[in-house]
C-alpha cells in the first residue's frame, strides 16, 4: 500500500429508492466502482436498473448515500456533477430535442458555458467519431434508429464525461451496430457503466459485472466468472441466448 | 450538401425581427379605421420582406389558418352581444361588415407580419432576443418549454395514430367516439410522461432553465438595412392616412 487510494468513480452506500406512487425500485445498494473500470449492470426488466442510473447524477434521490466522482449528489453539487457524468438515456426519443442533430450535439456543451469555438469543435469532433457528421443538419426525427442511437451518445460524448452510463446501449441495434459501439466504447478512456440485459454485450464491453435484481445488488464479480454462472444467473432472470457460449471461468 | 456551418443560420440579430414586428403590429392598430386603403397598403410590407426571406407557402397558409377560428368567434360574440343589448341602437349590418373587416385586415396584417419579419422561427433565437429585450428569463423560458411540449404532443400524436391505425381503426361512426375519447387521453398522458423524461434528459446534460445559444446578441449592419424599411414605410403609410381625410 503506497499510493493513497483514488476517489471512487461511484460510490454507494444503502441507497433505497421508492417511486411517488409506493412502487420500490432500489433496495439498500451498495456498489463501489474504481475510476476507469468498466461495469455491466445486468438484470431483468423491472430490476431497477434504471432507477439506478438516474442516481448517478442526481436525477432521482433515494435514501442513503450517493457519491460520484468525489460529489454527492446534493442539490449544491447536481451542477458540476451533470457536467462530469454523461447519461445516455434508453429511448433516444427521449434524449434527442432540439431542431437539428448539430444543435443537439451542442445543447451540453453550451450549456457548460463553453466558448462558441470550442463548442464548435467538441460538436465537429463527437459528429466524426461517431460517423454522423454528414447528418448535422438532421432534425433528429429524420433519423434512422441507429443514427439516433449514436446522436444521442455523441451528445453525451461532446461534454467529456469522466462517467459515462449508458441505459441499454445494444438494444435494437443491428449488428455492425452493435459492434461498432463496442469498438469505441472499448477507445474511451473514462470510466463506463452499462446497463444492459443482454449477456454478450455486457462480456464484450465490461470487465466487471454487477447483477440487479428487484432493486438489490446480488453478485458483483468478473463478468466472466458471472456469465459461466448458469445458475446465479437463472435465479435472477438471466439467461444465455441460443447458442452463447459461455466464457472460461477463470482459474 | 449540409451548407455552412459557422454561420448563424439568421444573420439578423433577433431584437431586430422583435422591434419590426412590434412596430408594425402597433402602427397598423393606432392607425384609424377609416378608410381601406392603408391597410391594404400596409400588406405590402410584410408581403415584401416574405418574398425576400422566402417564406415557405405552406408555412404562411399554416400561420393564416389561426385567424378563421379568430374571426369566428368575434362574430359570435358580437351577436351575442346584440341579442343581449334589447335596448340599443339598430345596429347596421353596413357597420357591422365593416367592423368585422377591419379586424380581419388588422389581424390578418399582424399574423402576415409574424411571418415576414421571425424569418424561419427559432424560438430559442428569438427568447434570446426578448431577453435582450428586458422580458425576464422565467417568461422566455415558459414560452421555450411550451414550445417544446406543443412540438412533443404533435410528435407523440403522429405515433399514437399510426399505431392506432396500423390496427386498422379509422374513425368512421358515432360509436368511434369513445374510442377518440380514450386515445387523446392516452396522448395527453403519454405526452407529460415522455415530457418528463425529456426534461430529465435535458437536466441530465446541464440544462439550467434557459436554452443556450449558439451566436451572441450583436447589431449588425443588416439589422439596419432591415429596419430602416420595416419601420419607415408603415409610418410613413400611417401618417398618409392621418393627413388624408
Ligand atoms: N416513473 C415511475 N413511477 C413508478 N414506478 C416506476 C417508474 N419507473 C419505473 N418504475 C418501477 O420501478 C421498478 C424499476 O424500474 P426500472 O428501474 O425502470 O427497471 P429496469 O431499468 O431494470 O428495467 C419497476 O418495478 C418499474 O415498474
Ligand atoms: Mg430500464
Amino acid at each position: 500500500m503506497t499510493r493513497a487510494p483514488a476517489v471512487p468513480a461511484v460510490d454507494i452506500s444503502h441507497l433505497s429508492f421508492r417511486y411517488p406512487d409506493g412502487t420500490p425500485a432500489l433496495d439498500d445498494i451498495c456498489l463501489t466502482i474504481q475510476p476507469g473500470e468498466s461495469v455491466a449492470l445486468l438484470g431483468p426488466n423491472g430490476a431497477g436498473k434504471t432507477t439506478l442510473a438516474l442516481h448517478l447524477n442526481g436525477l432521482l434521490r433515494g435514501q442513503g448515500r450517493v457519491a460520484v466522482l468525489g460529489l454527492q449528489t446534493v442539490p449544491a453539487n447536481l451542477g458540476a456533477l451533470r457536467q462530469r457524468v454523461g447519461l445516455v438515456f434508453q429511448d433516444p426519443d427521449d434524449q434527442l430535442f432540439m431542431n437539428t442533430l448539430g444543435d443537439d450535439v451542442a445543447f451540453g456543451p453550451r450549456n457548460m458555458g463553453l466558448e462558441p469555438e470550442e463548442v464548435e469543435r467538441r460538436v465537429a469532433e463527437s459528429l466524426e467519431l461517431l460517423g454522423l457528421d454528414r447528418l448535422r443538419n438532421r432534425p433528429p426525427h429524420r433519423l434512422s434508429y441507429g443514427q439516433k442511437r449514436r446522436a444521442t451518445l455523441a451528445g453525451v460524448l461532446a461534454m467529456k464525461p469522466d462517467l459515462l452510463v449508458l441505459d441499454e446501449p445494444s438494444g435494437n441495434l443491428d449488428p455492425v451496430g452493435r459492434r461498432r459501439l463496442a469498438e469505441l466504447l472499448a477507445q474511451l478512456d473514462c470510466t463506463l457503466l452499462v446497463v444492459t440485459h443482454d449477456l454478450p454485450y455486457a462480456l464484450q464491453t465490461c470487465r466487471r459485472a454487477v447483477i440487479l435484481n428487484g432493486g438489490r445488488a446480488v453478485a458483483d464479480g468478473p463478468t466472466t466468472r458471472i456469465l459461466a454462472d448458469r445458475h446465479l444467473l437463472e435465479a435472477n432472470g438471466l439467461e444465455w441466448p441460443f447458442g452463447f457460449t459461455p466464457p472460461a471461468p477463470p482459474g | 450538401m449540409d451548407g455552412d456551418r459557422r454561420l448563424p443560420a439568421d444573420p439578423l440579430d433577433p431584437r431586430a425581427r422583435l422591434i419590426a414586428l412590434l412596430g408594425f403590429v402597433v402602427v397598423v392598430v393606432a392607425t384609424p379605421p377609416r378608410a381601406a386603403w392603408p391597410f391594404l397598403a400596409y400588406a405590402l410590407v410584410p408581403a415584401f420582406f416574405i418574398g425576400y426571406e422566402r417564406v415557405s407557402p405552406r408555412a404562411l397558409a399554416r400561420r393564416l389558418l389561426f385567424l378563421g377560428p379568430l374571426l369566428l368567434t368575434v362574430v359570435g360574440t358580437r351577436l351575442l352581444w346584440f341579442l343581449l343589448q334589447h335596448d340599443s341602437g339598430q345596429p347596421t349590418l353596413q357597420n357591422e361588415v365593416w367592423l368585422l373587416a377591419v379586424l380581419g385586415m388588422r389581424s390578418g396584417l399582424a399574423v402576415l407580419a409574424v411571418a415576414a419579419f421571425m424569418g424561419h422561427g427559432d424560438i430559442n433565437r428569438l427568447a434570446q432576443g426578448l431577453r435582450g429585450l428586458g422580458v425576464p428569463a422565467i417568461l422566455t423560458g415558459v414560452m421555450e418549454q411550451a414550445y417544446r411540449y406543443w412540438r412533443l404532443l404533435w410528435r407523440e400524436l403522429g405515433l399514437l395514430r399510426d399505431a392506432a391505425g396500423a390496427r386498422g381503426f379509422r374513425p368512421r361512426h358515432l360509436g368511434d367516439t369513445v374510442t377518440l375519447g380514450r386515445l387523446t387521453g392516452s396522448l395527453l398522458l403519454r405526452s407529460l410522461q415522455r415530457a418528463e423524461r425529456v426534461h430529465h434528459a435535458m437536466l441530465g446534460r446541464g440544462f439550467a432553465g434557459t436554452f443556450p445559444t449558439s451566436h451572441p446578441l450583436r447589431w449588425s449592419r443588416y439589422d439596419a438595412l432591415f429596419l430602416l424599411p420595416a419601420l419607415i414605410l408603415p409610418a410613413a403609410i400611417c401618417a398618409a392616412s392621418h393627413l388624408v381625410e
